[in-house]
């Protein structure tokens, strides 16, 4: 841990990946809770499967036709809202086909993506850490992008709490008060686009979806209110990526993968301490009134 | 048809030769229904024929291929904030992380609000005051979760309520819910009648033809009836063969069971 420290503030490179962790929870944290309540994790997933043709295609642009202002990021970000927007208007107008559109830019977002790549010539690492991170590589001009990334998603899901909370409960209610439920949609999906974006460079492609819903997920073991689990889910997506990082440093593992499974095992921890403390209660309870069983109705 | 005592009351809710298709298939031909201020109305038809399509309608969330639909006299999407809409408890997440107080809120947005949709100390007030209405003011502060199924319901009753709407519209509001939650939801019912126009979505027909002034039946057409007009030939013509009906207001005579049903 002390060696930790000390290595962190002599290495800039360390820093750089502390800061990029920090600062995709914020993004994780503002939206991760939406998609949870909305139940479109799947989307999510889809977008972030999508993103590798857009890093393969700007990859391939940059080094054989010189484009050398196009970088990798920007093409995951064209990428990624262009896959949001196509998801929002297929399932805005046919439900029914939304699951096979995801299914489809899943996998071909990923052979595009791969296509790119094998087509650019140079010694190629990159495949790897595009599926499954390379927080370490982090430069400052990824900072700088992740925090615009950040003030827009944050911002965008702070302003727009109330809508937001009112489209994911009840799409139909909110029409019937006249809320253009499908412009909040968009926005929605764009938004969780944009952090998909985000912690891609962080845990990778293959890995996006493990920290957009667990954190969230253990949030919600304290929190059935969404603002609350926003600030949590940020809090705890903090923990995990210094943490993951912190773990993964010493045996020299990789830090994306350490950080999932931080993430798996906090969870888990979290569920299981949960059940025990509530199986306790219960039992105190059902002794202290010499029944077996609680008497907490008195609902309807 | 027996006179209405509501024929001579403002009518509040028209429409005018409507017929609907969905995908190309027509699902109402035809329709004309009459709602007058006050009025309580009961809106009973099987599965899948198309009582949400003739919600919908009034609620402007979907346009009739021809025909006008009338709300106050405009169209539906004009006086939306006079109309109160409460789907049934099973059709939301129970799960949703949302506060009482957030669900209810919900019901005072509105888009000409501001982009951002912030909600004032007078918004907070009105969906207190709508709480207290249905009796849950005491819990606002807890998780949607938290509540059973019959706080549920009420809260998407409150919810509808907040706007302080003339119009009140409940889709099946005692759908799974058990009988005593039921009966306090058809008393609540009871109570926001006096002052408001209700329209319930039911399939309890035998309950519900104590408290309703007119029951719509809708099958492909729609008729309309007084209750006291409604037969058990007509409800099984409705239906289709066997129904079960529930008499909650039956007498036994010499001659047998005799079903009875009065305004």
């Amino acid at each position: 841990m002390l060696h930790f420290i000390s290595e962190v503030l002599q290495y800039p490179f360390l820093q750089y990946a502390l800061a990029a962790g920090l600062l995709s929870a914020v993004a994780c944290g503002s939206i991760g809770p939406f998609v949870a309540a909305r139940r479109i994790t799947f989307i999510a997933g889809g977008i972030a499967h999508s993103v590798l043709a857009g890093l393969g295609g700007a990859l391939y642009l940059n080094r054989v036709h010189g484009w050398t202002w196009l970088e990798p990021m920007h093409g995951a970000v064209v990428a990624a809202l262009g896959t949001a927007a196509l998801i929002a208007l297929v399932s805005l107008k046919a439900r029914e086909k939304e699951d096979t559109l995801i299914g489809a830019l899943w996998a071909v977002g990923m052979a595009a993506g791969v296509l790119f790549i094998y087509a650019t010539p140079g010694y190629n690492q990159n495949l790897m850490s595009y599926l499954f991170g390379n927080i370490l590589m982090v430069a400052p001009a990824d900072l700088t992008r992740l925090l615009i990334m950040d003030i827009v998603v944050a911002g965008t899901t702070i302003a727009l709490y109330n809508r937001f909370l009112a489209i994911c409960f009840d799409e139909e209610f909110a029409r019937s008060r006249g809320i253009n439920v499908e412009l909040y949609y968009v926005i929605l999906l764009g938004l969780t686009a944009l952090a998909v974006v985000a912690l891609v460079s962080v845990v990778g492609i293959v890995m996006v979806i493990a920290l957009l819903t667990l954190p969230v997920a253990t949030s919600a073991q304290f929190t059935r209110v969404l603002w609350k689990q926003m600030v949590l889910t940020t809090l705890v997506s903090g923990c995990l990526t210094t943490g993951g990082l912190w773990l993964s440093y010493g045996p020299d593992l990789p830090a994306g993968a350490t950080i999932v499974m931080l993430a798996g095992v906090t969870y888990l921890a979290v569920l299981t301490v949960k059940k025990l403390l509530r199986g306790r209660l219960l039992l105190q309870q059902a002794a202290r009134e010499g029944s077996g069983a609680p008497d907490e109705d008195h609902r309807i | 048809m027996n006179p209405n005592p509501f024929d001579k009351a403002e009518k509040v809710i028209e429409l005018k030769d409507v017929t609907f298709a969905y995908e190309g298939e027509t699902v109402m031909a035809g329709v004309n229904i009459d709602i007058h201020r006050r009025e309580f109305a009961s809106v009973v038809g099987p599965n899948g024929s198309g009582k949400s399509t003739l919600i919908k309608l009034i609620l402007g969330l979907l346009k009739p291929l021809s025909g006008s639909v009338r709300v106050f006299g405009q169209p539906p999407e004009k006086v939306r904030q006079r109309i109160g809409y409460a789907p049934q408890h099973a059709q939301v997440d129970p799960q949703f992380p949302a506060t009482l107080l957030d669900v209810v809120l919900m019901g005072l947005l509105r888009p000409d609000k501001g982009i951002f949709g912030r909600h004032t100390r007078e918004d907070r007030e009105a969906a207190i005051a709508a709480l207290e209405m249905v009796d849950l003011a005491d819990r606002m502060a807890q998780p949607f979760s938290a509540l059973s199924g019959g706080q549920r319901q009420r809260a998407l009753i409150a919810r509808a309520l907040a706007s302080n709407p003339e119009i009140l519209i409940f889709d099946e509001p005692t759908a799974n819910l058990d009988a005593n939650a039921e009966f306090k939801l058809y008393d609540l019912m009871q109570e926001l009648n006096r002052e408001r126009t209700i329209i319930l979505v039911s399939h309890d027909l035998g309950f519900v033809s104590q408290i309703v002034h007119t029951v719509i039946c809708v099958r492909y057409n729609v008729q309309v009836h007084p209750t006291s007009e409604l037969t058990g030939d007509m409800i099984t013509e409705l239906y289709g063969g066997d129904i079960r009906m529930v008499r909650h207001d039956h007498r036994c005579t010499e001659e047998g069971h005799n079903v009875a049903l009065h305004k």
